[in-house]
């Protein structure tokens, strides 16, 4: 009974790691790069969230679309003005320069913010209904829920606008979609923004279930680059499923041997996978 | 020519006998500096062997320094070794990790060796952040305290690093001239080239990898016994990975000295911030990293070669060169 | 006698056949032709026989010795060297580095040490006309001279058998006779060449023998006189008016 219940809760973690795999998948998938200060926006949605729900006392929920916007904007800028000039370098390069990003934001956040942990406290925190035998808070099931209509409308948005097909088409052959008028700069520029908001929805819908602190986004870095992987890069239900699977092995894991190894687990889980099937459960080339 | 050679040998003799000498002239925070130059020499000189000659850009390095520092530290602490067997058990333990996890890792490339690498660096740290028996786990392990005053300790130190910077620059000079550099670099340049040119690969770039493990792992023995206190997240931390690759970036990268610019650009800069701007300099740092990746990605070794390049049409040339 | 035998290769992509079922020898000391129309399978089968893809099923012998399951550096040790079609220099190295390579890999895989490799590799490039260009940034030569370090690189390995994929593509008249004499020399000194050539009057003139591929298999082999007369050559790849031209130039 209470193993099942572990599960379950894995499970419904598991749809907050896969928005936050979702938009880091999104970046590496389309423009070939790998954003270690991913985890450094998903930190700074989380604080939106905080900061606008505290500030002006509006409900975190409602606060989440904003944040999305805010990070979308903060997401254009940073790509606009920095890792524009670097997409088509090679690997040494962008993951380093990520990286001073990375080190860049978090450490400002400290600055501003100390380390000290906060919490959003929401009137319904302990609110839950039960299915059977099994517990559901309605804050986490609400979140499932969300990351689940996130992947749907992203899935929508790649494959069924003109956007997403400019998207689509930036990967298959960079020269055709050029020569077909998309502006690629454009493209990346958007591309980047909705990880960057994706990552802040994240991090809002984490600000809503757990304390935050500025150093929280460098673990979710780790399970992004894991998911991706497993569920593989070229579509949306791949980090989904991914995020799914993942959020069920690490409550797996803790179960049966301890919090302390479940990393282990998952590291050791990526580096087989990037060995044996680097395209990953769900991956193709293209969207 | 043959002047030139001997100059620059008789310029290098003098330049090592100046600094052997200096520890005996000056204040022991200096001395302190440049023990942590000459670490930091080692980990980007290294690193350069495989990440920098041979184009297989590995950000999970630091474990070798981390199983380097705990393999020492738990043969002094546990077998009372004496710290230069630890330092040889050290090399052994990194070069024989090196060779097996090149096995499965080296098949990869690019971004998925970068997750490759910096994921099994995680899973190390991760590991001894649980094995408490062994090696204290999450709460670190402390070294057995070496004997001497404050001076003396970091003459010792001083000297030990020295030598381990030595002996990598001269393992990086003879290595780069002799046939596996040869085969090192025609890997980087075009792997399946250099297959149907009769190199394997395969070997080559496992003894590159294990080079770059070898005084990566002594570096983390001798950097235990002088810290005498090491812990998982710090001795496994990406940013030790993360900081070989920016130290040999910003010196210049695939070249002999790059590195060693590299280092001492590093130290002074984060002495400088620490001691000016403690809160924020990390922040600084990650400006720093990100100007240089943006506007001069190939080093200082580029501009000190032709010196025309210190200027802003070089830089925004770079800037532009890999943008979208 | 026959240095390099291919019995039923053949190599598949998927669906596509790339390679069927072609039987081929190549004789000591000869220059071999391998003609085709684009797409035909010439490229495939230097790539099949260097190892640089793996055979789908038939066999490849070297002096007797199976090498189709190899690894092309197993290949170029044995002595077998071959050049791209697009050149593949190492860019950020100088002419003589990327010669020397060669030199130190080849046949005599590490046999020789760097120094020498370096007297070696000046002689190979003096051999093909580079001597002018051997500090060079290999990024900065013509194409004409790229295709000549393509060349040298090969040479450089010391191979009893050397693959040549369209190494006059993209030439002026005099740089292909330059080219040709070449090849005639690396002949002489004892080296068995197979040729893959666009440039028909070339390969004519070198070849002692020629075989045609046409999408994947062998229509036509014999000497460059019979195969310009060939109706399944001249159907699939030379064309009534050329073949007369080539057919009066090869009897001349």
């Amino acid at each position: 009974m209470v193993f099942i219940q572990i599960l379950l809760d894995g499970l419904l973690l598991g749809g907050v790691y896969a928005v936050i795999a979702l938009g880091f998948s999104l970046v590496w998938g389309i423009m070939n790069i790998i954003n270690i200060s991913h985890g450094a926006f998903v930190m700074l949605g989380a604080y939106a969230t905080y900061w606008i729900t505290t500030r002006s006392g509006i409900d975190p929920f409602v606060a989440l679309p904003i944040t999305m916007a805010v990070m979308f904007m903060a997401g254009a800028l940073v790509q606009r003005y920095i890792i524009n000039y670097v997409v088509r370098a090679p690997a040494s390069m962008t993951v380093t320069l990520t990286f001073g990003i990375q080190l860049l934001i978090v450490n400002l956040a400290l600055g501003a913010w100390t380390a000290n942990f906060r919490s959003i406290t929401v009137p319904y925190a302990g609110a839950r209904f039960f299915l059977g035998p099994f517990l559901f808070p309605y804050t986490r099931f609400f979140i499932f829920l969300i990351a689940f209509l996130l992947t749907a409308v992203m899935h929508l948005f790649i494959t069924r606008t003109k956007t997403g097909a400019a998207i689509r088409a930036t990967r298959m052959d960079l020269e055709s979609a050029k020569l077909n008028g998309v502006n690629i700069r454009r493209i990346y520029i958007i591309t980047f923004a909705v990880g960057a908001a994706l990552a802040g929805a994240a991090g809002g819908m984490i600000a809503i279930t757990y304390p935050i602190s500025p150093m929280m986004g460098f673990s979710y870095l780790a399970i992004s680059f894991i998911i991706s992987v497993l569920g593989g890069l070229g579509s949306m239900a791949g980090p989904l499923i991914g995020g799914l699977i993942f959020g069920l092995i690490e409550a797996l894991s803790s179960f049966l041997i301890g919090t302390g190894y479940k990393d282990i687990v998952a590291f050791t889980l990526l580096v087989v996978i990037l060995l044996i099937r680097p395209s990953g459960i769900l991956g193709r080339e293209y969207y | 020519m043959v002047k030139d050679f001997e100059k620059k040998n008789l310029l290098f003799l003098a330049l090592i006998c100046a600094l052997g000498v200096l520890p005996l002239g000056i204040g022991v925070s200096t001395i302190r500096i440049l023990t942590s130059v000459f670490m930091y020499i080692v980990l980007a000189q290294s690193w350069n062997i495989i990440g920098g000659y041979t184009g297989y850009v590995s950000f999970g390095n630091a474990l070798f320094f981390g199983l380097g520092a705990y393999t020492t530290g738990i043969l002094m602490l546990r077998l009372h070794t004496p710290f230069v067997l630890g330092l040889l058990a050290s090399s052994a333990v990194a070069f024989g990790a090196a060779f097996l996890i090149g096995i499965p890792v080296l098949r990869l490339k690019g971004h998925y060796l970068a997750v490759a690498t910096f994921g099994v660096a995680e899973a190390l740290r991760e590991v001894f952040n649980n094995l408490r028996k062994l090696s204290g786990g999450g709460e670190g392990l402390s070294f057995p305290l070496p004997a001497g005053d404050i001076r003396q300790v970091s003459y010792l130190f001083y000297y030990i690093m020295f030598i381990l910077a030595i002996l990598t620059m001269m393992m990086a000079y003879y290595v780069t001239r002799s046939s596996a550099g040869y085969a090192m670099v025609a890997i980087r340049e075009d792997e399946d080239a250099a297959n149907v040119m009769g190199i394997h690969t395969t070997k080559y770039k496992t003894l590159a990898f294990c080079l770059s493990a070898l005084f990566t792992g002594v570096a983390g023995g001798a950097y235990g016994y002088w810290v005498t206190f090491i812990e998982p997240n710090n001795v496994f931390s990406i940013n030790i990975s993360v900081m070989m690759v920016i130290m040999v970036l910003l010196g210049g990268i695939g070249t002999l000295w790059g590195p060693v610019i590299g280092a001492f650009l590093l130290e002074i800069l984060s002495d400088l911030l620490i001691s000016r701007i403690l809160e924020y300099h990390e922040a600084v740092l990650g400006f720093i990293i990100i100007l240089v990746v943006l506007a001069a990605p190939r080093g200082v070794m580029e501009i000190v070669k032709d010196r025309k390049k210190f200027s802003l049409s070089y830089f925004l040339e770079n800037i532009r060169k890999y943008q979208a | 006698m026959v240095v390099l035998q291919g019995i039923q290769v053949t190599k598949h992509f998927g669906g596509l056949n790339a390679l069927l079922t072609v039987d081929f020898e190549v004789r000591s000391g000869e220059i071999l032709g391998l003609i085709g129309p684009n797409g035909s399978g010439k490229t495939t089968l230097i790539n099949v026989i260097s190892g640089f893809y793996p055979i789908s099923s038939g066999q490849i012998l070297f002096k007797g010795y199976p090498i189709h399951t190899l690894k092309p550096y197993k290949v170029a040790n044995l002595g077998i060297a071959r050049t791209f079609q697009v050149v593949r220099p190492f860019v950020q190295l100088r002419v003589i580095e990327n010669v020397l390579v060669g030199a130190l890999f080849g046949k005599n895989n590490l046999k020789v040490g760097v120094k020498e490799s370096f007297r070696k590799a000046e002689q190979v490039l003096d051999l093909v006309g580079l001597s002018g260009k051997v500090d060079s940034p290999s990024g900065s030569l013509t194409l004409a001279d790229r295709k000549k370090l393509e060349l040298a690189k090969a040479l450089a390995m010391e191979p009893e058998l050397l693959l040549l994929d369209e190494v006059m593509a993209g030439l002026t008249f005099n740089e292909i006779e330059e080219t040709m004499d070449l090849i005639r020399r690396i002949n002489a000194t004892g080296v068995t060449l197979l040729v893959i050539e666009h440039v028909i009057h070339a390969v004519l003139n070198l070849s002692h023998r020629i075989f045609v591929l046409h999408h994947g298999e062998k229509i036509a082999e014999g000497i460059p006189h019979e195969i310009v007369r060939s109706p399944q050559v001249i159907e699939a790849y030379l064309g009534q008016e050329y073949a007369k031209a080539y057919q009066e130039r090869s009897d001349a």
